[in-house]
């Protein structure tokens, strides 16, 4: 039972990462390989607060997302005129950048050795949730109120704005619309969602360290993304579930460990590259990659 | 003492060139982000492992056939996977993709075969250990040589053959570069060779320095790009001079400061260019028509 519980808040999480990095890629077209240092910092950031200045759930969550909203916006503002391959090699350098930075300042993050003993949350010190079920009730409350969001946030102006940016952004800025805002604000949203993301994250693991948030990581919250489908919501939620239900499938079938994970990752690069070919929106995606 | 590190940079800094200026043939001239490069610098120091150390073939051969097999797995990237995608008009970043999707598959197929252990070179038979020059290790040095000689020869054969001549013309417009007959599609298969010739060289002689696991093709390639963006897209002396100046630059930061800060001034430095001077230390020089 408390496997069910685990696989489920894993889900509930790489749902918040999928959806919210949806935005961005999906929506506003721009890919971004920077997700998992946004994910760290959110994490780290929790820990701190936890454990030093002991505050409970919304304050935490606030921080953790004006501080991720704070270090989005001057990635953006820095690296939005880039096209292309050079805005990838911006988040890029980021994410490099920031694990650097959380795997060397060993006085704040003690490096390689990590941070644990993060505590479970709590809200105003009141309710404790320290069992995997109530965890799971709180997982799924972040994801749904998430999801209701983001299904806003897709159908709104704002997103109906981005929409039409990635289809022809010449053709917004004639009608008046500053596309540069709405790139900076799609990044922005994201990555402090991601910061939710991240503090279930952390509480939940109640250990971190900075190879949980480096390249690779990056890549696979892409490839869960573009699995499942850019610009929808059904294939963000399809993609995480994806993810996170195939190891576990597969460790029914019996595969030791060391054959286990790189066979995982096989059928994730194959699927990829079979997706590029036929559907280069992912699965559900109902919009072409541009 | 500071000698020592200078002299590391250049040995470091000609990998780098040599590298980038592998990737560079293949995205300056057909724009793909070619990330499964990394994956081929992989693939190369290993089938040089299973050459060399385990089979105990000569050290030239195992060169050859490295080269040769690397240059084979390049050409199929682009014949099964870039060109058909290139066909069917997809975007860039589509291509950006699959090629990640080659990097994971290629990488984890070598995770399989012979699992996660680093792998060293022991000396045996053609021995380069003993020699050394000043301060320098006999292998370093031997690699700064061959890299550097194989750079000119690039440069050589860019600037004078009638191939380079076509690949500065697929560099500057494939569109027109096509409308004037170049068979773009079959100097792409080149190309493409060039760039794995270029890897299989780099990755033989440094994993006979360094040793080799799955997943050091990663930290090359990216430190390859970051020396083409310095350096400067468009133009083939760019990445020579990036990669030059970013070994330097890393060997200084080793010197001066810490090593465990290279990564962060690298991509710092990586910023403060896409922010100020995305078109780098040389720029491409446009003919208005």
């Amino acid at each position: 039972m408390d496997y069910i519980l685990h696989i489920g808040i894993l889900v509930c999480i790489y749902t918040i990462i999928t959806v919210s990095t949806n935005l961005l890629v999906g929506l506003s077209n721009q890919i971004s390989l920077g997700q998992a240092a946004f994910l760290g910092i959110g994490a780290y950031i929790t820990a701190l607060c936890t454990i030093l200045l002991n505050l409970s759930l919304i304050p935490t969550l606030i921080i953790v997302m004006i501080v991720n909203a704070l270090l989005s916006f001057l990635l953006a503002i820095s690296s939005i005129k880039l096209k292309g391959d050079f805005f990838i090699l911006a988040t890029l350098a980021f994410q490099f950048i920031i694990y650097s930075i959380l795997y060397n300042w060993k006085d704040v993050t003690q490096g390689s050795a990590g941070i644990t003993g993060i505590p479970y949350p709590n809200i105003f010190y009141l309710l404790e949730i320290n069992t995997n079920l109530s965890f799971l009730i709180l997982a799924v409350f972040f994801t749904l109120i998430t999801l209701i969001l983001f299904y806003r946030f897709f159908y709104s102006p704002f997103g109906l704005a981005l929409k039409a940016m990635r289809e022809d952004e010449i053709a917004l800025q004639t009608l008046g619309r500053n596309t540069k805002n709405l790139k900076v604000w799609s990044f922005v949203i994201s990555s402090s969602f991601i910061g939710w993301a991240s503090y279930l994250y952390a509480s939940y693991m109640s250990y971190i360290n900075p190879v949980g948030f480096n390249l690779e990581e990056s890549i696979f919250i892409l490839i869960a993304v573009l699995i499942g489908g850019i610009g929808n919501l059904k294939g963000s939620v399809t993609g995480a579930l994806f993810v996170i239900l195939l190891p576990e499938i597969l460790k029914f079938v019996g595969l030791p460990d060391g054959i286990a994970a790189p066979i995982h990752q096989i059928i994730y690069g194959s699927i990829l590259i079979v997706l590029m070919f036929f559907r280069p929106g992912g699965l559900f995606g109902n919009l072409e990659f541009k | 003492m500071i000698w020592f590190f200078l002299s590391n940079g250049l040995i470091n800094g000609s990998l780098i060139a040599i590298t980038a200026l592998g990737f560079a043939i293949v995205y300056n001239t057909t724009r793909i982000f070619h990330i499964a490069y990394a994956a081929l610098y992989t693939w190369a120091g290993y089938v040089f492992y299973w050459l060399y150390v385990i089979n105990g073939f000569n050290f030239f051969l195992s060169v050859a056939i490295v080269v040769v097999f690397t240059v084979f797995l390049s050409i199929l990237c682009e014949k099964l996977v870039y060109q058909p995608l290139s066909k069917k008009e997809r975007s860039p970043n589509t291509l950006m993709i699959s090629s990640i999707g080659i990097l994971i598959v290629l990488v984890n197929l070598i995770a399989l075969i012979f699992g996660n252990t680093p792998r060293i070179f022991p000396h045996n038979g053609f021995d380069l250990s003993e020699f050394s020059f000043y301060f320098i290790s006999g292998i370093p040095f031997i690699s700064f040589i061959v890299f550097n000689l194989t750079m000119i020869l690039f440069f050589i054969i860019l600037k004078y053959s009638s191939l380079g001549i076509k690949t500065r013309a697929l560099r500057d417009d494939i569109l027109l570069s096509h409308v004037f007959g170049i068979d773009t599609y079959r100097l792409r298969y080149i190309l493409f060779g060039i760039s794995g010739f270029l890897v299989a060289i780099a990755a033989s002689f440094r994993s006979l320095d360094v040793g080799i696991n799955p997943y050091v093709g990663l930290p090359v390639f990216i430190y390859a790009f970051v020396a083409l963006v310095i350096g400067g897209v468009g133009r083939f002396e760019g990445p020579l001079l990036g990669g030059f100046i970013l070994g330097i630059l890393q060997a200084l930061v080793e010197y001066f400061v810490d090593n465990k800060w290279v990564m962060l001034v690298t991509f710092g430095i990586l910023m403060i260019f896409l922010i100020f001077r995305p078109e780098g230390l040389i720029p491409e020089r446009k003919r208005v028509y």
